[in-house]
């Protein structure tokens, strides 16, 4: 399992008020990768790139092995894709989809799906047009996971689920990958999933990946440095840093994303008293970067 | 492999249109009933046969091809195991069989009255010709919901094809050779009906090539 | 949700989840309830058992295993370290911990030595009245 279950290199798309840019980076297999940015950031032009459904201008995309566009019709056959925006049937029931989707695929579990409908909470009698949003999301990830595909490609699919559902999502997520063959890619505002369950994370913003790391050293990476000030004194300008804040007086909290302990150092040598040094948490980091991001653009 | 996800969805979307189908064939059947009962029958005759003729099939583009691009039910096609290109193609596939069966059994319908029932066939020529008109305009909405993302060019579409039959008609009727032998018992065919017609198998034929080539070139497709 | 082996990661808590986790798995240990030569769980059984990514656990497993709580055999998973009395040698570390966090507290409130001590001396006789009661 060394060949990588996708491959973006150097992709390029542009649109009118939109340009996707020098898009690189990796998922092995067997891994999770938390797909994040702000809305209109690219995820999902990304990610239908990655499926096939957009031709890049530029740029190599490899799936499972095969090239994509061209080869999205065999790649398709291992991924199970599901997007926030999909939607299935109006007129049919869960049911028909469900028949529909086990004679199209061989990998179909009948069994894991009737298990999925217990969890999911969901009536395969039930037309899709009665269903809720939650309901109707629940059922396309139903679809998708009950055929145990290789590469589960899920574009916001925790988005209208209620705390419950996004738990059992969360739960089927990672009882999928104890398979080590299989590899997830999932883009969420929920940061606190990504932070959770991701071993990769991929951050893009206006176009661009930011970063594109494994999680537990892109975390560590990142600080929060509470300081107290005796008055007067000016904060060294130091390298990470990402932005620093006065919080009234003599204190200030720094931002950093290159974090070393000789930081810290170099402030308390030049006169500053580190009361703290804060993890932060995914979501932090996301505001810290694309605001920091922001003030670059203005300034 | 491929060929299998595409006659899934040829079939699923036959198997849905089982009512526009029916529809087809019984405003059809009713039409020709009325045929030949004197101006009144003829004029309800004409009316079945044109809606029978050409609205389900229009029906059947607009809710499966651009209603479902519409309702994003197409990203769920496509997450399917199959080209973009050979979903068009299945999709336009399924719409062109479910108007073209109906539009042949009628029309099958029509030749076995005009020769083998008697019916007096001075309304031959014209309703050949109005036939294919409304294959025509089928097609070119098809092509339309196939190719085309644009709302405007959709809605250009259904007014065209609700305000072009009477144009056509009117145009028909004053040609002599067609419209002025109506109720006579034998067809009169002329020059003026044989080139019509081929001027619309052609039209028929090139809104076809078109549209598969259009298809072959998509590059985005959601 | 219980998971079956009983180890909980919590979002609230603000530590990363690495640490939570090789806490709990050293309080599971120091408990007797993994004994040693006790084989751990499998990364991957382990982290879909706690929802945690694999590789956060892989951590945890890599810095337990610097720290000699337990030991990795290629190809056959991961075992308690065997060792006298490991419970309470975690035990000890984790009350250095607390000690250490509390003496920097102290420094940066300007505490003496002696300050402090009587301020833990006073906790613990309240500890103490609180257990007679």
């Amino acid at each position: 399992m060394n060949a990588p279950a996708l491959q973006f290199d150097g992709v390029e798309k542009s649109y009118p008020y939109f340009k996707l840019a020098n898009v690189s980076f990796e998922l092995a297999t067997g891994q999770i990768m938390g797909f994040i940015g702000p809305n209109g950031a690219g995820k999902s032009t990304t990610i239908r790139i990655l499926m096939g459904m957009v031709l890049p201008d530029r740029g190599a995309v490899r799936v499972l092995g095969h090239s994509m566009p061209q080869e999205q019709a065999l790649a398709k056959w291992d991924i199970g894709f599901m997007s926030e925006e999909m939607r299935l049937y109006g007129y049919a029931t869960l049911g028909w989809h469900m028949d529909f989707v086990a004679a199209i695929y061989p990998t179909w579990d009948a069994r894991y799906a009737a298990t999925l409908l217990k969890r999911f909470d969901l009536r395969r009698e039930q037309k899709m047009k009665s269903m809720s949003h939650g309901q109707h999301m629940k059922s396309i990830l139903l679809l998708v996971l009950a055929r145990r595909p290789r590469l589960l490609v899920l574009d916001e699919p925790m988005t209208g689920l209620d705390p419950v559902a996004r738990h059992e999502v969360l739960s089927e997520l990672m009882s999928a990958v104890t398979d080590e063959t299989r590899s997830i890619l999932f883009s969420s505002h929920h940061t606190q999933d990504v932070e959770q369950i991701s071993d990769q994370i991929t951050f893009i913003d206006r176009g661009r990946i930011i970063e594109s790391s494994d999680k537990e050293s892109f975390l560590d990476r990142w600080r929060r440095l509470q300081l107290e000030l005796p008055t007067g004194l000016q904060l060294p300008v130091l390298p990470g840093i990402v932005d620093v804040k006065s919080a009234g007086g003599r204190l200030a909290a720094v931002t950093t994303n290159a974090f070393t302990p000789a930081l810290a150092s170099a402030y308390q040598e030049a006169g500053a008293c580190v009361r703290e040094i804060q993890h932060m948490s995914l979501e932090e980091i996301f505001v810290a970067e694309v605001m920091g991001s922001r003030k670059e653009i203005v300034a | 492999m491929n060929r299998s996800v595409f006659w899934c969805i040829v079939r699923r979307d036959l198997r849905f249109s089982g009512i526009l189908i029916a529809a087809s064939l019984i405003l059809g059947a009713v039409g020709f009933a009325f045929g030949g009962h004197g101006k009144i029958g003829s004029f309800v005759s004409t009316i079945l046969l044109i809606t029978g003729g050409l609205a389900p099939g229009i029906f059947v583009c607009s809710i499966f091809i651009w209603g479902e691009r519409k309702e994003k039910s197409r990203l769920f096609a496509l997450s399917l195991p199959i080209s973009p290109t050979r979903y068009a193609l299945a999709k336009g596939l399924a719409a062109l069989l479910a108007y073209v069966v109906p539009w042949t059994v009628l029309a099958a319908t029509a030749i076995v009255g005009y020769t083998l029932l008697s019916v007096p066939s001075g309304s031959a020529p014209l309703f050949a010709t109005m036939w294919l008109f409304l294959l025509d305009v089928f097609c070119l909405f098809l092509c339309i919901t196939l190719v085309s993302d644009s709302d405007g060019l959709f809605t250009a579409g259904i007014v065209f094809v609700n305000t072009s039959i009477a144009p056509f008609f009117f145009v028909m009727q004053n040609i002599p050779s067609i419209g002025s032998h109506v109720a006579d018992a034998t067809a009169s065919w002329g020059p003026a009906a044989f080139t019509t017609m081929g001027v619309e198998v052609v039209v028929a034929l090139v809104t076809f090539t078109f549209t598969a080539y259009r298809i072959s070139r998509m590059r985005d497709l959601v | 949700m219980h998971s079956s082996s009983e180890l909980l990661i919590s979002q609230a808590d603000g530590r990363p989840m690495y640490l939570q986790l090789m806490d709990q798995i050293r309080r599971r240990i120091a408990a007797g309830d993994w004994p040693p030569g006790h084989e751990l769980p499998s990364i991957r059984a382990l982290a879909a058992d706690v929802e945690v990514s694999v590789i956060t656990v892989k951590r945890a497993y890599l810095e337990l295993e610097r720290e000699g709580v337990i030991v990795t055999r290629q190809g056959k998973g991961s075992f308690v370290a065997s060792g006298v009395d490991l419970g309470t040698e975690l035990r000890r570390r984790e009350l250095d911990e607390h000690l250490t966090a509390a003496a920097q507290l102290a420094l940066a409130l300007g505490l003496s030595s002696e300050e402090l001590e009587a301020r833990l001396r006073e906790i613990r006789d309240e500890l103490a009245a609180k257990e007679r009661s």
